[in-house]
């Protein structure tokens, strides 16, 4: 197990935002150091299990705690996260993390608007799809919709706006490019991103063993493949939806 | 399971609900659950049910049902006009439908949201864990014609039970609420804060998501884009044009616009019941 580079310990603001909720924030960046702190934070949290925790909602920079009911000692709860935070193991501790693989056909019958990302971009189709397959990405948070991942970071160069006017529909396990963000369609839904490429894999099936295939806190690859590849992986999944896992594979965050 | 209604007319949008799905929200899948909670649980009170009990939520009225079995339900909430074969029945006291009748909901005299509960409650899939219906989540349906909506056991035929009328809640139209600080107050200008706290907004639509406010447009120090963050029922959203929303049961899990704060649980009731046009003014806990 790796250990984690040396950092100091950031000693994040709390506040009760509700009978139930407690906010607690990690500075005002998107960068690697807030996001460890936010994870290692819920981590601490989920960890420490007390009855009343109900679930926590990590984003970019803050770790939203929710209770089951309304404690009538709120402040004791905040005060001995807090205190148990601080006193917490600083450089010994090692998150591991689920590094996951999604397999994309940017094959031309999936890139609609691969013109468009052309055009703003200046580079050539392939450019585009090597530049987004290098990155490990980062999964933030999930929300806007179920198993909708907030990603970080997309290459500058691969920047293009949003589309002027939303599509109606966007199927699910579209990729596309929205401004500076890169992400997947979990669902069928409007949607106004450049539309790159898409993946064979449910990110979300309710009736699945593990409903959610991407959680926040994961590192998360594009990995190319042909129009063949797609259509094999789409009827085994659709065969075996929890054969999903075999896209995860555990290891040390560096 | 018993055949209970069949619908005939969908009226303006109902959907089953229960207690509400939990510990999903990290995942970006919304609580759900009743709009008004208070009506929802005195409902399940009066006929004796478990507090979970799968539930009809109706919106404004408009929803006609044929009823297939014998069984007795309650009907709490709004004041949707609800005949039995044309004739008035009772709310917020238990009363026994046969086979054959109608159950019609003809308009919104007194609040918006009524909820149906049969004894035992309805039959509902539970996904995540809950009957809540969520579509945009493939999480159940709405209200569709023709469709048959079941109880979950038979009806014991136990003794009428009703709320003394002290008891029952009214939906006023005016309304004032509490509200918990949000950690953004600053993003505002200190003329907004003021006017927001000053204003009567009145109610422009809403559904299960959110409700939009209509008032005067509130200025930001800089913009309302926030590094997104965690959003719930009751937060008082502001996006750059100004106009509040407050989001409702089904709130999206995390949101990239500045909050005012998030109005106290015990009053989310009286924002639920309120109508197009239904006036609102808020006030700091």
């Amino acid at each position: 197990m790796k250990k984690m580079s040396k950092q100091r310990k950031q000693q994040p603001e709390a506040m009760v935002t509700g009978e139930k909720s407690i906010r607690f924030k990690f500075g005002d960046q998107v960068d690697q150091e807030t996001y460890f702190h936010v994870m290692q934070f819920s981590n601490m949290v989920e960890q420490d299990g007390f009855y009343l925790l109900e679930i926590i909602v990590p984003t970019y920079n803050t770790v939203t705690v929710y209770l089951k009911k309304e404690p009538s000692n709120m402040a004791e709860i905040v005060e001995r996260l807090l205190s148990k935070w601080q006193k917490s193991e600083e450089t010994e501790s090692t998150l591991s993390v689920r590094k996951l693989t999604i397999p994309v056909c940017y094959d031309e019958e999936f890139s609609l608007d691969i013109e468009r990302v052309v055009a703003h971009t200046n580079l050539t189709a392939n450019d585009i799809i090597s530049l987004h397959c290098q990155p490990i990405y980062t999964v933030y948070m999930i929300g806007f919709l179920p198993g909708f991942p907030y990603l970080g970071k997309l290459d500058e160069r691969l920047a293009t706006p949003r589309l002027h006017t939303p599509r109606f529909r966007v199927e699910k396990g579209t990729v596309g490019i929205g401004g500076h963000q890169t992400g997947i369609y979990p669902l069928d839904s409007p949607g106004g991103w450049n539309i790159i490429g898409k993946t064979p894999l449910d990110l979300y099936r309710p009736d699945r063993k593990e409903p959610f295939f991407i959680q926040a806190g994961d590192q998360l690859g594009f990995s190319p493949i042909t129009k063949e590849e797609y259509a094999e992986i789409k009827s085994q999944m659709d065969k075996h939806p929890e054969a999903i896992s075999e896209f995860v594979t555990m290891s040390d965050l560096l | 399971m018993i055949p209970l209604f069949k619908v005939k007319k969908v009226g303006t949008y109902g959907s089953i609900q229960d207690k509400g799905r939990f510990g999903y929200q990290r995942f970006g899948v919304p609580v759900s659950g009743p709009m008004d909670a208070k009506a929802y649980h005195l409902g399940q009170y009066i006929i004796g049910n478990d507090e979970n009990s799968p539930s009809l939520e109706l919106f404004l009225g408009g929803q006609e049902f044929e009823v297939l079995s014998d069984h007795r339900i309650v009907i709490t909430g709004a004041d949707l006009g609800v005949m039995l074969d044309g004739a008035p029945v009772p709310t917020w006291k238990t009363f026994t439908i046969f086979k054959g009748q109608i159950l019609s909901f003809t308009r919104a005299i007194e609040g918006s949201i009524a909820y149906v509960i049969p004894e035992g409650g309805f039959e509902a899939e539970l996904l995540l864990g809950s009957g809540s219906v969520y579509p945009k989540g493939l999480l159940g349906t709405p209200l569709k014609r023709d469709r048959i909506l079941y109880a979950k056991r038979e009806s014991g035929g136990g003794f009428q039970t009703g709320l003394c009328r002290s008891e029952v809640p009214s939906y006023s139209q005016q309304i004032q609420v509490k509200v918990w600080r949000s950690p953004h107050l600053a993003m505002f200008t200190e003329v907004a804060l003021e006017e927001f706290f000053q204003t009567t907004y009145t109610l422009k639509m809403g559904d299960r998501m959110g409700y939009l406010l209509d008032g005067p447009k509130l200025d930001f120090v800089h913009s309302s884009d926030i590094l997104s963050e965690a959003t719930q029922f009751g937060t008082i959203q502001v996006p750059n044009s100004g106009h509040p929303i407050i989001l409702m049961a089904d709130a999206q899990t995390i949101g990239g616009y500045a909050t005012i704060g998030k109005i106290a649980s015990d009053d989310l009731w009286k924002v639920a019941q309120l109508k197009k046009g239904g006036e609102i003014k808020f006030h700091f806990i």
